[in-house]
């Protein structure tokens, strides 16, 4: 009987590392999940920082999958009332001075986003880090006192995505993505993104301070502060709208 | 609304402001509990419930401070002027289904063309208003005062319906820089100084038929029904694709339009084709085809290029017809887009710092005239809130048999947005 059980806890264990073990994407997916919720609403402050100035921006954000978002910027009053919509491949862009909803052109999704170190496509998201990529396990090491796994995420040849590879920190307990390494085409490091401030917020600990870091350009970084979260809040595709964009505030 | 009737709702918005700027913040926000979304997912359709439990103000004011110097340097003589620009715009939340819109622009106007141009003070309140809501203020031998209320309205909106009654912008343009389906206020390139536009005296219904498709009936007061806009419009999205109909009567034509925003692979694609048939007085007005096309694209470092071409169906190249004018902008109506039969325009922007960027415009006239507006500009971004702008227009024509430069200006901005 205990040898029966002995053996049961064994296999247990070692199925379910396996399964894990091997599983590099089904990591990546649930750290995603996990971020982003099914939908959100989130409250943040982005600051682009320089060696020789900084500029702050607050926005609210709405989301639902990876497949609608819609950004409202309520800071600073120059920009206020400045709303961003996706809704799968198409992106509006609502000026509220002349009262217009102008279309954006895909080719602007690889812009910096109003000067940050940081593109359109980062921001809303238009590639998947679950489907676009192939995912292995590459190493193992401790970040911000986690256990993390480092998984390589390389583009899948059709992918609408820039990078040449990515390097993701996952911790191994709770799924928190705590370091992202970006790469060029050619193997060189673009972009860090370093994860901090694990805290509660929206009924989940995550981490609540991000920080990209363009690795070519000293001093240059976009700080990324979320003030408040809200998770599966109950909101449809058809809250991201034409509607809402002038609504929102 | 008589002039004390304008004085008083100028009055009004000034002593709001006051108690807005120097009232603290908090006191005027009453919060709402942030939870409570709408459980029913009929109810969460048009997410009605989501925006009303996460904001927090009753009331909500904005506006910016500017101030313009302009440098108009003709063949015989430099002028210099200056303008100090003020907009409010306030907004009051009056409960979840009716928000009250009241905008203001306050401008002083000091210099050479104030002192030397005979009825400058008539000349800066042109428009297309039924109401007049503006007054002149007191006025020197070079300066002058003027305000001018361009929004004010009530806006009133449940489900799927939205009615705006009062002076609203009702913007119908969809492409980038000349808009013939913009029926009421047309936008005109050369106005830089003012992207609010004037507004319509005017009622429009809408109701929202899906997250890119609504359908819309708007008209504008007016005692001469001759001067009544009086138009519907349908939008849809299909295949990726944002598109409107039009039909009704603009003024004194017939009108039927049609407009599009979409992508040809990366690059943005958008176009607007009005079609005006005069029911009156065919002497003056004939039937006219006006139709913009613009492509745009955004390269990764910043570097915009926007190509456009406008097509006048009346329009000509004959000597003898003005050109352009840059004087009667508020008056524009999307029928006088432009003189000339066809219009080409290539932008071309960039950000040599995150904040800095600059630009050049270039509008050509094909023709015997060979018309040219070249429209340079540098944008600083000195403080978060505020802009320093540089700015030049010129315009080369063909004047009395002379190819010249009709206009020279340079403009120097400060912008301070609160």
């Amino acid at each position: 009987m205990r040898d029966i059980l002995f053996v049961t806890t064994f296999l247990t264990a070692f199925l379910a590392g396996e399964v894990l073990g091997q599983d590099a994407r089904e990591i990546v997916r649930r750290a995603d999940e996990k971020r982003r919720g099914n939908t959100a609403r989130t409250t943040m402050t982005i600051t682009i920082i320089r060696p020789t100035w900084s500029r702050e921006m607050e926005v609210k954000t709405w989301s639902k999958d990876t497949d609608y978002s819609l950004i409202l910027i309520t800071s600073p009053a120059r920009d206020k009332g400045t709303v961003f919509l996706k809704r799968k491949k198409e992106i509006w862009n609502w000026v509220p001075s002349i009262e217009r909803n102008i279309k954006l052109p895909p080719s602007m999704m690889m812009q910096s986003w109003m000067g940050s170190d940081f593109t359109n496509d980062d921001l809303i998201k238009e590639s998947s880090i679950i489907d676009d990529y192939t995912h292995r396990f590459v190493g193992d090491s401790v970040i911000l006192g986690r256990e993390t796994h480092k998984i390589e995420l390389i583009p899948k040849p059709e992918a609408p995505v820039v990078w040449g590879k990515v390097y993701s920190w996952i911790s191994k307990e709770d799924y928190l993505e705590l370091r992202t390494e970006l790469y060029d085409e050619d193997g060189y490091l673009v972009n860090e993104v370093v994860f901090g401030d694990i805290r509660s917020l929206g009924g989940r600990m995550l981490p609540t301070k991000m920080e990209y870091i363009p690795a070519d350009q000293q001093g240059n970084k976009t700080l990324v502060e979320y003030h408040e979260v809200e998770y599966d809040i109950p909101i449809m595709a058809s809250f991201f709208s034409m509607q809402n964009m002038k609504r929102v505030k | 609304m008589g002039p004390l009737g304008t004085k008083l709702l100028l009055s009004f918005l000034l002593a709001v402001s006051f108690f807005h700027l120097f009232a603290q913040k908090d006191s005027l926000e009453s919060h709402v509990d942030p939870k409570g979304y709408a459980n029913d997912p009929g109810q969460a359709v048009t997410g009605q419930d989501e925006i009303n439990n996460t904001s927090s103000k009753k009331s909500q004011l904005n506006g910016y401070l500017k101030n313009m110097v302009t440098l108009n340097i003709t063949n015989d003589s430099v002028t210099l002027d200056n303008l100090i620009h003020n907009r409010l715009n306030y907004r009051w939340f009056y409960n979840e289904n009716l928000t009250i819109y009241l905008e203001v622009r306050n401008r002083l106007f000091a210099g050479d063309l104030v002192r030397t141009v005979p009825g400058y003070d008539d000349a800066v309140d042109l428009n297309n208003d039924y109401l007049d809501l503006s007054v002149q203020g007191p006025e020197g031998r070079s300066w002058l005062l003027q305000s001018m209320i361009d929004r004010a309205f009530l806006e009133w909106y449940t489900g799927d319906w939205e009615v705006r009654i009062g002076r609203q912008r009702i913007n119908w343009g969809m492409n980038l820089v000349w808009n013939p389906n913009d029926l009421f206020n047309a936008y005109s390139f050369f106005d830089f100084d003012y992207e609010e536009r004037p507004g319509s005296d005017a009622i429009r219904i809408k109701r929202y038929t899906g997250f890119a498709s609504s359908i819309e009936v708007a008209g504008n007061i007016h005692d001469d029904f001759d001067e009544v806009v009086l138009a519907g419009m349908w939008k849809i999205n299909k295949w990726g694709y944002d598109l409107q109909f039009l039909a009704g009567k603009a003024r004194e034509d017939i009108t039927i339009g049609l407009g599009w925003a979409g992508n040809l692979k990366d690059a943005g694609f958008k176009g607007e084709v009005t079609w005006f048939y005069p029911y009156t007085n065919s002497d003056r007005l004939s039937p006219t085809l006006l139709s913009s096309i613009s492509i745009d694209y955004s390269f990764e470092n910043s570097l915009y290029l926007q190509g456009s071409v406008l097509f006048n169906s009346v329009g000509s190249d004959a000597e003898f017809l003005d050109g352009l004018s840059f004087s009667n902008t508020g008056q524009l109506t999307a029928r006088d887009l432009s003189p000339f039969e066809y219009s080409t325009l290539l932008q071309v922007n960039y950000a040599f710092h995150p904040l800095v960027s600059g630009g050049l415009s270039t509008i050509y006239y094909p023709g015997r005239r060979n018309a040219l507006f070249l429209n340079p500009g540098f944008t600083f971004s000195v403080k978060p809130n505020i802009d320093l702008d540089f700015i030049g227009q010129v315009y080369f024509d063909k004047l009395a048999g002379e190819y010249q430069a009709l206009a020279r200006l340079i403009y120097t901005r400060v912008k301070w947005s609160f």
